[in-house]
């Protein structure tokens, strides 16, 4: 249980919030590079900020303040130029960092201009995603995680808006045990007509949490499970401070998931769930699987406006939103199996007090060296996948993608493949 | 830049504010006579007030307040009629008279009337008529970008070289020059006004090309504006137009949203109203950061708080006329050549929103039948 004061201190994210420094010490996505391919501008809200990313006639990208500095007009609607982009009201030009650099009705040699500055903010390229730093300049390499940057993936990401507060979705990451109800016995019961059981549902034996170079590395033993399995051996991480990293290394497939979670403002939570898939050597890919990046919405709620529990993210998102807009942590009760997420808060507070101090905080890199190629733990065959490629995908968010169909037809050709090897046709 | 204080000063308008009673010593417009030909009632929102307008069985109207305690009893209004028109009026008896301007009683023209809820605050919309340069680029530049791909080139990117606003006593006359123009064009000389507090005068006074425009700005709370387009076409000589397009005003609704919920930045309002919009609900005036070119701005809301505190002084304020003498025909500045009409009368009239009006067509086909060069547009 936190008091009042203290989760406002956690969750709050706007400018000039303790939270919101911490977490502005860090590269956010804020589009894929493909939503920019046929547009100069989008509007992007980001702890609490409102900002237009934008495309110059270089091939360039800004992220600035949304509202022209002279009357406020929406440069979402601007003009792009070789070096900035221009307000539509006026023709006020902006370059990347909002500086001001041409106002063309202003008398010639008007200095007013110079004193004209709008925000701008650093923006990288990774993975297939555009990423903003809104921090304290010199801005830190963006990291390369490996999920980002393996060669000969297949990518696709969703994205949600979650109408509530960031906090309560990077606590569902400290919490192994809710998989087993929240995704397992749930699940059956939502499907009890259906007679439909999941591995999920099995029951955790033990949990463990340890704070690693890049965050926090969460283990589970499941009944029947030992402790040589990959769960709670090798385990998977959450990336300080807003990354679940969850794949799997197992069987035929690299898979890497990261879900990033992005704070809109206090109480909207920009979701994305990122998926790359490294198939096995020697598959036959269509080559737009590999260049592409597509981005796709899947729905978090069913048109009636009711949650889409038969999907594993909408049963998380209705954990998340049903515990409030932003969750009333003074009147929680936390037992035993909360303590993964009690660590984190303390590691938020601890870098919270770094970063005020003028210190990077964790997880910040400079030295490219150390950012070629940031590898996480990987479990392989995780009990959890027992229920096998396919019906996890088909259960997943993943099957709104475009290309969902691609990847399955791909992945079961990998595996055609491997059985003709192991078991050559007999002959008639 | 205003203080925050300042700005909800000159914004709200809703019943007790200052700015409100300002405006309430103002007839303001709430519908058409030929609207009510087809309806008895009609619920008008004006300056934060829920009024219910009805029309009564002596011809005459009556507009009370749509909701009243029980045992009590509404407050009503004065309505009254105007170049088809029917007007409010919110303030302090005696009501002063309606300004009989030019355009509204004009014989003889054809008269539509666009409306549209604007969802932003009254004078954001205000102040972007008092603002000569925008034109150069949200409908010049601005315009070009969105239509880049077909190649659009308009008059309005013409560079302004000098801008000027004079108070005058209706309001304020607007002037500019542009590259290539001297102070002997009528977009100098003439200029257009801003009739004070919130219409916008923009006309042409060619004998082949002679219309009256008003932008009437009305505040139905302090984050939506009712927005009239009202236009009076004059017949040129040798155009004879039936009868049905004189005898009212044709009223239409103009879209200002496409289908997918974004603005219509193909048309010339289309732009206005996402620069509008796009301030915000109410636009924060404690971030802004005003130019040389924004001193027509400065200009009317100065002119905003000095009439203020003329009411507040117990005086009628500019523009309210009581002598039946002064109100024959007001006869406000109408530019004849505008450069930025430079393409053309038809092209102008389709990038316009009059061209939602239902008889659009009509009015074209009516002027044509003139066949006065200046309407032909090059090809």
């Amino acid at each position: 249980m936190l008091t009042a004061e203290q989760n406002e201190r956690l969750t709050r994210v706007g400018p000039g919030t303790p939270m919101g420094a911490l977490l502005r010490r860090y590269w956010m996505p804020v589009a894929t590079v493909g939503e920019m391919r046929d547009r100069w501008t989008k509007r992007v809200r980001l702890m609490g900020e409102d900002l237009v990313l934008f495309k110059d006639r270089s091939s360039n990208f800004g992220l600035i303040g949304e509202f022209c500095p002279h009357r406020r007009a929406s440069l979402a609607y601007g003009i792009p130029e070789a070096d900035g982009i221009r307000c539509p009201y006026h023709g006020w030009k902006f370059d990347g960092a909002g500086q001001c650099i041409d106002q063309p009705n202003e008398p010639d040699g008007s200095t007013f201009k110079d004193r004209i500055k709008n925000a701008g903010y650093p923006v990288s390229e990774m993975g297939g995603l555009l990423w903003g730093y809104l921090g304290p300049l010199p801005a830190p390499l963006v990291p390369r995680l490996d999920g980002f940057v393996a060669d000969r993936a297949i990518r696709h990401v969703g994205e949600a808006i979650v109408p509530c507060n960031w906090l309560q979705i990077m606590e569902n990451s400290l919490d192994p045990v809710h998989t087993e109800w929240l995704h397992g016995l749930l699940y059956e019961f939502i499907k009890e007509r259906d007679g439909v059981k999941v591995a999920i549902a099995r029951h955790h034996a033990k949990i463990g949490f340890d704070e690693f170079e890049y965050g926090i590395i969460k283990r589970r033993l499941m009944e029947g499970q030992s402790e040589d399995s990959d769960d709670w051996k090798v385990g998977h991480p959450v990336v300080f401070p807003n990354i679940l990293a969850v794949g799997s290394g197992g069987g035929l497939w690299q898979q890497y998931t990261f879900q990033i979670r992005v704070p809109v403002d206090d109480t909207h939570t920009r979701h994305y769930w990122y998926h790359a898939y490294v198939p096995p050597a020697g598959s036959v890919v269509a080559q737009h699987l590999l260049d592409d990046v597509p981005l796709y919405e899947p729905p978090i709620v069913a048109d009636d406006g009711s949650y889409l529990l038969e999907y594993i993210h909408g049963q998380d998102i209705m954990a998340w939103t049903t515990q409030g807009e932003i969750a009333d942590r003074s009147r929680e009760n936390l037992g035993s199996s909360d303590r993964g997420v009690t660590m984190y808060r303390k590691m938020l507070e601890r870098e919270m007090a770094v970063a005020e101090a003028g210190g990077d905080p964790k997880g910040v890199i400079r030295d490219p060296a150390r950012n070629e190629y940031i590898e996480l733990p990987l479990e392989r065959n995780k009990d959890m996948f027992g229920d096998g490629f396919e019906s996890l995908f088909r259960r997943h968010m993943s099957i709104f993608s475009p290309i969902a169909e691609e990847i399955i037809a791909v992945f079961a050709q990998a595996r055609e493949a491997r059985r003709e090897a192991r078991e050559p046709a007999s002959v008639a | 830049m205003v203080t925050p204080q300042e700005n909800e000063l000159l914004t709200r308008i809703g019943p007790g504010t200052r700015m409100g009673a300002l405006l309430r010593r103002y007839w303001q417009p709430i519908g058409t006579l030929g609207e009510m030909l087809e309806k008895r009632t009609k619920r008008v929102r004006l300056l934060g007030e829920d009024l219910a307008l009805s029309r009564n069985d002596d011809g005459g109207y009556d507009l009370i307040e749509a909701s009243f305690p029980r045992g009590g009893s509404p407050a009503a209004y004065a309505v009254s009629e105007l170049g088809g028109l029917l007007w409010a009026y919110l303030g302090p008896l005696p009501a002063p008279l309606i300004p009989r301007l030019d355009g509204l009683v004009a014989e003889g023209t054809i008269r539509i009337l666009g409306s549209a809820v604007i969802p932003c605050n009254w004078l954001q919309i205000m102040e972007n008529s008092l603002d000569a340069v925008h034109t150069e680029w949200l409908h010049g530049h601005f315009f070009e970008f969105v239509k880049e791909s077909e190649g659009l080139k308009v008059s309005f990117t013409r560079r302004h070289m000098k801008i000027g606003f004079d108070e005058f006593e209706y309001g304020i006359v607007k002037r500019r020059v542009l590259e290539g123009q001297t102070e002997e064009d009528d977009d100098w000389k003439i200029g257009h006004p801003v009739v004070f507090p919130n219409i916008l005068a923009i006309g042409n006074a060619s004998p082949a090309w002679h219309e009256y425009r008003f932008q009437i700005r009305v505040p139905i709370d302090d984050t939506h504006t009712k927005h009239y387009w009202f236009g009076a076409f004059v017949m040129p000589e040798g155009a004879t137009a039936p009868a049905h397009l004189l005898d009212r005003v044709h009223e239409y609704e103009t879209p200002i949203f496409q289908p997918d919920g974004d603005f219509m930045l193909d048309s010339i309002h289309g732009q206005d109203i996402m620069a509008w919009v796009s301030q915000g609900a109410i636009a924060d005036r404690s971030r802004e950061s005003l130019g040389t070119t924004d001193r027509g701005i400065t200009m009317y809301r100065r002119m905003l708080l000095r009439e203020l505190k003329r009411i507040e002084d117990g005086h009628d304020p500019k523009n309210v006329i009581r002598n039946p003498e002064q109100n024959g025909v007001i006869v406000l500045p109408l530019e004849g050549t505008k450069a930025q009409r430079a393409d053309g009368f038809e092209t102008l009239f389709r990038r316009h929103q009059v061209r939602y009006s239902p008889i659009a067509e009509e009015i074209l086909e009516v002027l044509r039948s003139a066949r006065a060069p200046q309407l032909v547009s090059a090809p």
